[in-house]
Parts: structure tokens; sequence; C-alpha cells
């Protein structure tokens, strides 16, 4: 059997936890893994490639804000990530369309700083009613632990700087 | 590249898009699994159809596999789907840049 995992990590940026504080009732949807990096655990335990660990994701993201990569695809793909959130909480009757213009505006508007990376620290205890496993196709690995919390309260994490790892 | 983007809303393409952009940067890459494409879990019919239709686009016009195009090139397509998708939301969305700026700021100094 395996064991509960004791904590779950979760890599964001800035403007998408704020985007969620501001607009979103402060739930936040996220995509986590008990393991925030993967060299620090045995492989039989843990199958995901270091690309697609917390750790790496971080460390993506620092690298192409510390070097002022303008044209970033990780920056990119997460503002396309945002807008995607947009139109998922515009269905769910969360925000009304001045809601999803004013963060299409704040998107817009937004510069590489907004993207800086965030870790969120999840005490498994708090959600473990809410997490659900990642589709299985959706994962780095078919056996890799991964889970997605679509509400996650801001009570139930912390939300970490990291710099210089 | 990417021109039939222009058929579909936002409603449609930015779904579709983002799944996209999961498969071709992580998805295919990372799964130990053969299948040829994600589920696209959760996707309806329409948005599925586009995701695969934006995969198929990039295969056909770098002649094989998402798994077997180099990153610097995934990296490409994901700036140009990315920012295709930001062109067609602001059209539908009725974004505006001035108020994103000062909407930021308010932001940026409340955190």
């Amino acid at each position: 059997m395996v064991p509960e995992p004791i904590v779950l990590y979760s890599v964001n940026t800035w403007l998408a936890f704020i985007i969620a504080e501001r607009y979103y009732r402060g739930e936040h949807w996220v995509w986590c893994t008990p393991h925030f990096d993967p060299s620090s655990v045995p492989s039989l335990n843990y199958a995901v490639p270091p690309s697609s660990s917390p750790i790496e994701i971080y460390r993506g993201l620092r690298k192409d804000i510390l070097s002022g990569d303008r044209h970033s695809a990780k920056i990119e793909a997460n503002k396309t990530g945002i807008l995607r959130g947009v139109k998922t909480k515009r269905s769910a009757g969360i925000i009304d369309g001045a809601g999803a213009a004013e963060i299409d505006s704040i998107v817009r508007a937004s510069d590489i700083r907004d993207f800086r990376p965030m870790c969120y620290v999840i005490p498994f205890c708090l959600v473990q009613d809410r997490v659900r496993p990642a589709p299985i196709d959706q994962r780095a690995h078919p056996l890799s632990a991964e889970f997605v919390i679509e509400k996650l309260p801001r009570d139930c994490f912390d939300a970490i700087g990291l710099e210089g790892i | 590249m990417f021109d039939f983007f222009e058929n579909f809303n936002s409603d449609q393409l930015i779904p579709a898009g983002y799944n996209a952009i999961q498969f071709i940067r992580q998805w295919a890459r990372a799964s130990a699994a053969p299948w040829k494409f994600a589920a696209f879990e959760g996707l309806p019919p329409k948005q599925l159809e586009l995701a695969k239709r934006i995969v198929l686009e990039i295969e056909s016009r770098e002649a094989r596999s998402v798994v077997e195009i180099p990153t610097f090139k995934i990296d490409e397509y994901i700036r140009i789907i990315s920012r295709k998708i930001q062109e067609i939301s602001m059209r539908d969305l009725h974004g505006d840049e001035a108020r994103g700026k000062i909407l930021l700021d308010e932001l940026r100094l409340s955190s």
C-alpha cells in the first residue's frame, strides 16, 4: 500500500496566483506532486522526468526571468493557461464578462517579472478530499504520483519563493 | 501558419490551444505510453478536434512526430500558438492594455 504523502508541491507564476486571489475567490487550480525534487528520491518510487518536476519548472521560469527572455515559451504557455482559466471560470459563473475582460487586459499588459515562479507547499491532510489523480495520459509517467486540485483555498497552502535554487 | 484559428472563437480555441500546447511540450514527451494523442480529457468534441488539428499541423510541417521535434522548435510553435490565442482572446474578451496596466499596478501593490 502506497503511503499518503505528507505534502504536495506545485509551481505556479505570481500572475496566476494573484489572479486567482483577486478574481477566483482565492481558489487556485493546481497540478501537484509529493516530490519537489526527483533527484532526491529513488527512481523506483518516482518515475517522472526531471524536466517535469517542480524544482525544474521553478528553475526554468526563474532562468527565463533573470535572463530577460521576452520570448520565453514557458511564459507564453502560462499566459495561455491563465486565459484557459478565464474561460473555465466564466463558464462556471465565477466571473462575468467584465471580469474576463479585466483578466485579459492584465495578461496583455503583463511583463516578464509578473511570471516569477512561486512554490506552493500543500499539506496533504488539508486537501485529501480535494485532490484527484491527474489523468494518466497527461502524467509525466503512467506510474508517477501527480494530482490536480481544482479549487485549492488559500488557507490550505503556503506560497514561497525560492531564490537561489 | 494556423490560419484556421480565425474560424474559431476563443471559447473553442483557448481550451484546445492550451491542451495542444501541453501535449507538445510535455504530455507527448514525458509519457512512457505509446499513445498518439493524449485523451485531452474533458474537451468537448469540437475542441478535441481542434486540439488534434493543431498537433497534426505541426507534425505535417515538420514531417515527423512531435516527440521527434527538437525542443527549440517546439518552443517556437508554443510561442506562435500562444500569441495567436492571445490575439483572438483580446478580440473576443475586449481586453484593453491601458486598463490592464492600471489593474496590474494595483495587483503588484497589493501583494
